[in-house]
């Protein structure tokens, strides 16, 4: 466990980086990755922000070891933000280095959600707020139509990658499982497709990362036991860990993969929240420095209060911290397998199918006016313009009080 | 591959950002509690 990474890292003056690699503290990682979530607003450019912080400003790593990390956290289930501020502490201090960075990063974005989620539970059902947030749902098409249009845009290349997006579209359109879908997709992509373009990794391979196999055990025990433990204090609690766990094991391709699979499992399948109520989170989501998956917390609140807040924040990011981890060691033999590339690019088109499914539904929820239609509209149209995500939802805000009233 | 991943954001335009959506946070506390 004890492994000192920073000695041993041969290929460290490579690339543009700066040629020393500056000593680090597991501390200090964890202090720079906690300021660094208190003001990242910005969706994937979160990403841009970590790559200045550890690859520009304090040198911890080359740019070639930093987009290596990238190119796994992008092709692997879950937050690609949230896993590359793990890579980077992994990178640098093991195990240890990832835990503090990730969970630094993280943490102001849940105080922050679960603030906004006790404050929701208590004035949401007030008119003034439900107003705003009506405007608001119409805003959050716009910005998950957004999202599917940029994730088909960098995802499908040719006929064949459409006709899976589309087949996955119209399969979760019909209440098919997301699941299923996916496995569909996976399938389709290695009968089908070719693999090519489908990992961004340099011909020399990732930085080398040792298999951390004790930690990895340790976590896997500690979360087995505290999931059994949880089935027998609260079964509904435990529930919810499952559905976030499933969430976050199969969200392929960053944080809003996570979207239509949360609403499936939490609106369609449970009913626990109602449509409306969940874009509502998804707003919140926005306006929380941080990753997008953090609607999970908001959700867990609503149901469970603190620590249903807990629960779910633990279960959806859980997974993926594993995954980093566990996957970084194999990455480039992973990544020049073409079995694998082409499972993942199957993946890749479903999730495009299932955000354009997920926002037609979004839209059917909606009682269309012309105002709600401008708010969309403009949304969509602002962000395509590459305007930042909280100017939009700000904006979202002002005409909704404007507007509306 | 996925989400498209800018290379770098201005330092400017993420100190705004930063500020912007801090001041918009702490103003949509106050409002809750405001009407709570």
């Amino acid at each position: 466990m004890s492994i000192d990474s920073t000695a041993t890292r041969p290929d460290v003056t490579e690339g543009a980086s700066p040629p020393t690699l500056r000593c680090v503290s597991v501390q200090e990682l964890f202090l720079a990755f906690l300021r660094l979530g208190l003001t990242a607003f910005g969706g994937p450019s979160m990403v841009a922000y970590i790559r200045k912080l550890a690859v520009e400003r304090r040198a911890w790593l080359s740019a070639k070891d930093f987009s290596d990390g990238v190119a796994l956290c992008q092709m692997i289930p879950g937050a690609t933000a949230m896993q590359s501020a793990a890579y980077v502490g992994l990178y640098l201090k093991g195990v240890p280095g990832a835990a503090a960075t990730y969970i630094g990063f993280g943490l102001p974005a849940f105080l922050l959600m679960t603030f906004f989620a006790i404050l929701y539970g208590r004035t949401g059902s007030l008119p003034q707020v439900a107003a705003i947030f009506a405007g608001l749902q119409a805003v959050v098409v716009g910005i998950v139509a957004n999202a599917a249009f940029s994730f088909g845009k960098t995802t499908l290349k040719n006929w064949k990658q459409y006709l899976i997006a589309a087949a996955a579209a119209a399969l979760f359109w019909f209440n098919i499982s997301p699941l299923v879908v996916i496995l569909l997709a996976a399938a389709a992509g290695w009968l089908f497709l070719s693999g090519q373009g489908a990992s961004t990794l340099h011909s020399s391979g990732p930085a080398r990362i040792p298999l951390y196999r004790k930690p990895i055990a340790g976590i896997l025990v500690v979360a087995g036991l505290t999931l059994t433990v949880l089935d027998l204090l609260d079964p509904d609690l435990f529930r919810l860990a499952l559905l976030m766990l499933k969430v976050d094991i199969t969200a392929f391709g960053g944080g809003f993969a996570s979207v239509p699979l949360m609403y499936h499992e939490v609106v369609e399948v449970n009913r626990w929240l109602g449509a409306r109520t969940f874009m509502n989170g998804i707003v919140l989501g926005q306006v929380t420095p941080g990753p997008i998956v953090i609607t999970a917390t908001f959700i867990g609140y609503l149901l469970a209060g603190i620590p249903g807040a807990l629960v779910a924040t633990a279960s959806i990011f859980s997974p993926s911290f594993l995954m980093v981890i566990g996957i970084a060691p194999f990455f480039d033999r992973l990544s020049a397998s073409p079995a694998f590339r082409k499972i993942i690019q199957g993946v890749l088109c479903s999730f495009v199918g299932l955000l354009v499914s997920v926002t037609l539904r979004f839209a059917f929820q909606i009682q269309w006016n012309p105002v709600y239609a401008v708010l969309a509209v403009g949304a969509l149209a602002a962000l395509l313009k590459k305007i930042d995500i909280l100017w939009v939802v700000m904006g979202g805000v002002v005409l909704s009080i404007l507007l509306i009233r | 591959m996925s989400e498209t991943i800018p290379e770098a954001v201005p330092a400017t335009r993420r100190r705004v950002l930063a500020v912007a959506g801090l001041l918009f946070n702490v103003g949509a506390v106050s409002f809750f509690f405001r009407i709570r």
